[in-house]
């Protein structure tokens, strides 16, 4: 009897060899032709489908994918990148965009489920728009991407134009309080800041990086641009609040320091060149003096 | 619990907590998001219902009796081992290796699939890389742990709970040195895999159980070879050893076997915490000190206790919450009532 419990461990052990090996099936081929059903799991692949003329083929997005307002409409599939499987799997979608931050575990298990997963990384204004011109190869809409694309360069081009003659001022990009966080050299919004025609205060940091106060201090920034409170209406007094005390950097003294929209600046796609005039409109204020066109 | 056991007793103890396994089991596949259970019922299930049922739900039942009845295993076998109501699976260093080769696979070893042939074959295999490297750093914590206190007789209690203290923090600081340095696009991952969940990665159902199965394998092992054993060796080593126990062995026997299971856990559902400890002792009232039927009973209700404070986790809000935090809001209190009942 004894020697026969042998069999149980070593028996169990081969069903889970057996089970480990099973083949699972083959995901089914996917259909052919532009997919019709697209899930977003960050806003700015929303926004992007949208620009490129195929919202209506949008079936989920992201909790935070706000824009454009049609967009509100649609079932909500989970958080930034993790998704609620059981309900993608519901929607059945032809193409997920998904950031590639997210839990990819998750991405490997649709992948492996039949669905087409397209991860994407967030990176520079040059990265941007390779971005959407990918994003418009697997839309089927390569010319709707090169007029979005073209559109934004040639209102980048006349945005930088108006802003060559302005003086380089120094700006912090301040993108968390409690530890200080800056926007360093590489990222995404010191690029904006560049085509603002500014200087990184904190680009001696490399991404988005923990910063001394006391570096801060001694960079002394003549402007604090600051994302760290949304997008509320009351977020411009609540950061100039928080500067007030530190009264020797030269952005608090004169009065040089906003609240800036994350919603924005934070999202690499059609509304970059708004992004850019978002900060500039701060950074040089007087370019913007002699009644130019208004809107964020 | 003085009473003796016999055949009968345990079939009926182990029969009816499987079937109570069985039932919560089949509680967690039918509720979730979507109301499929109705349409499967009426017959009208269609293919993605089905995909939604056997590859989500089921690969969390799956994951969940697993992590539960390992960490409730390991929990009553190491309380055992050490004869120390505080020894929970991950005392050992265990959790802290695991965090540590999950954070190291996340960090630096996701960006250097492209390069390392290896890991993509990994992701496209049933395993997935980051269950792989927690799996591999739980190992490596329990290897340092025993070399610490090898040479030193039949497994020294003292020096193996010290040593295995201090790999936690040493891995635990390790692990925040990568996080400070990590790209902060990363943090949201790590911060969701130390939380643990359920929701089995990269597995799909035939991996999860699979992994079911080896720690099915390593409970039957510790039930039908070590239990009498460790039964022996509750009442000290010199009694054991005049039983015949050959008390080195086991001890080391158990003290691996047992890190196996909490190292597969953890690899899988990240660290979740009380099960291991709470269980064991709940059931050690209830049933009796018995290890042949307190290992078996540990692992099927730390299975379908996990499973079933899984439910809440999902359904309770629309975002999921870590099923750690729900074992440790009601298991806390539970724990709290067992050592009043117990010292009154």
């Amino acid at each position: 009897m004894k020697r026969l419990l042998w069999v149980l461990p070593v028996g169990l052990l081969g069903v889970a060899l057996a089970l480990a090996l099973w083949p699972h099936e083959p995901p089914a081929a996917p259909p052919s032709g532009p997919p019709r059903r697209i899930v977003c799991l960050a806003p700015v692949y929303t926004e992007v489908v949208f620009a490129l003329g195929a919202g209506d083929r949008l079936v989920g997005r992201s909790q935070w994918c706000n824009f454009p307002p049609e967009a509100e409409r649609l079932p909500v599939v989970g958080g930034l990148g993790q998704p609620n499987l059981e309900q993608l799997v519901a929607l059945q979608p032809d193409l997920i965009l998904a950031p590639a931050l997210g839990k990819s575990d998750n991405y490997e298990k649709l992948r492996r489920l039949g669905f087409r997963v397209e991860e994407m990384e967030p990176g520079t204004f040059a990265d941007a728009l390779a971005g959407i011109r990918r994003i418009g190869g697997w839309l089927g809409e390569e010319a709707a991407a090169e007029a979005v694309v073209k559109k934004i360069e040639q209102d980048r081009d006349a945005l930088v134009k108006t802003l060559a003659g302005c003086p380089r001022v120094r700006c912090a990009l301040v993108v968390g309080h409690e530890p200080l966080f800056v926007s360093g050299a590489g990222t995404y919004l010191d690029d904006l800041l560049a085509l603002a025609n500014a200087e990184n205060a904190c680009g001696d940091a490399q991404g988005w990086a923990r910063y001394g106060l006391e570096d801060f201090l001694a960079r002394n920034p003549e402007v604090i641009l600051d994302s760290t409170m949304g997008n509320e209406r009351e977020a411009d007094h609540q950061v100039v609040a928080f500067w007030s005390r530190w009264t020797d950097v030269a952005a608090v003294k004169d009065g040089r320091v906003h609240a800036i929209d994350p919603d924005l600046t934070n999202r690499p796609g059609p509304r970059m060149v708004q992004a850019i005039e978002h900060l500039a409109r701060h950074l040089h204020p007087d370019a913007f003096a002699r009644g130019t066109e208004g809107g964020r | 619990m003085t009473r003796p056991l016999t055949a009968r007793r345990w079939a009926w103890t182990i029969g009816a907590l499987a079937l109570v396994a069985l039932c919560v089991s089949i509680l967690g596949v039918s509720i979730g998001s979507e109301d499929i259970a109705t349409r499967v019922l009426q017959g009208k299930a269609t293919q993605v219902d089905w995909t939604t049922i056997i590859q989500i739900r089921l690969v969390r039942v799956l994951v969940g009796l697993l992590a539960g009845g390992a960490l409730a295993t390991a929990g009553v076998v190491l309380q055992a081992l050490f004869r120390n109501p505080l020894a929970d699976p991950f005392v050992l260093g265990t959790s802290g290796g695991a965090a540590f080769g999950a954070v190291v696979g996340i960090v630096l070893l996701e960006d250097a699939g492209a390069t390392w042939g290896w890991v993509e074959t990994l992701r496209q295999s049933q395993v997935v890389c980051i269950p792989v490297m927690a799996f591999l750093g739980s190992l490596l914590s329990v290897a340092l742990v025993s070399a610490g206190a090898v040479g030193r007789g039949a497994l020294p209690t003292q020096s193996l709970l010290l040593i295995g203290v201090i790999a936690n923090y040493v891995f635990t600081a390790l692990v925040l040195l990568i996080t400070v340095k990590a790209d902060p696009n990363k943090l949201p991952r790590i911060e969701a895999w130390l939380l643990g969940d359920l929701s089995g990665g990269g597995f799909l159902a035939t991996g999860a159980a699979a992994l079911l199965a080896v720690s099915v394998a390593i409970c039957a092992v510790l039930t039908f070879w070590l239990a009498r054993p460790l039964d022996a060796l509750t009442l000290g080593d010199e009694q054991a050893r005049a039983l015949g126990v050959p008390v080195g062995r086991v001890r080391w026997t158990a003290f691996l076997l047992s890190s196996l299971a909490t190292a597969i856990a953890v690899a899988i559902a990240g660290v979740i915490g009380f099960v291991g400890l709470l269980l064991p002792h709940g059931f050690r009232r209830l049933f009796g000190a018995d290890h042949r039927l307190l290992v078996p009973a540990c692992f099927l209700g730390g299975g379908t206790l996990l499973v079933l404070c899984d439910i809440p986790a999902r359904t309770l809000f629309p975002q999921e919450l870590p099923v750690g935090i729900v074992t440790a809001i009601l298991g806390g209190p539970l724990f709290f009532l067992i050592l009043r009942r117990r010292s009154s």
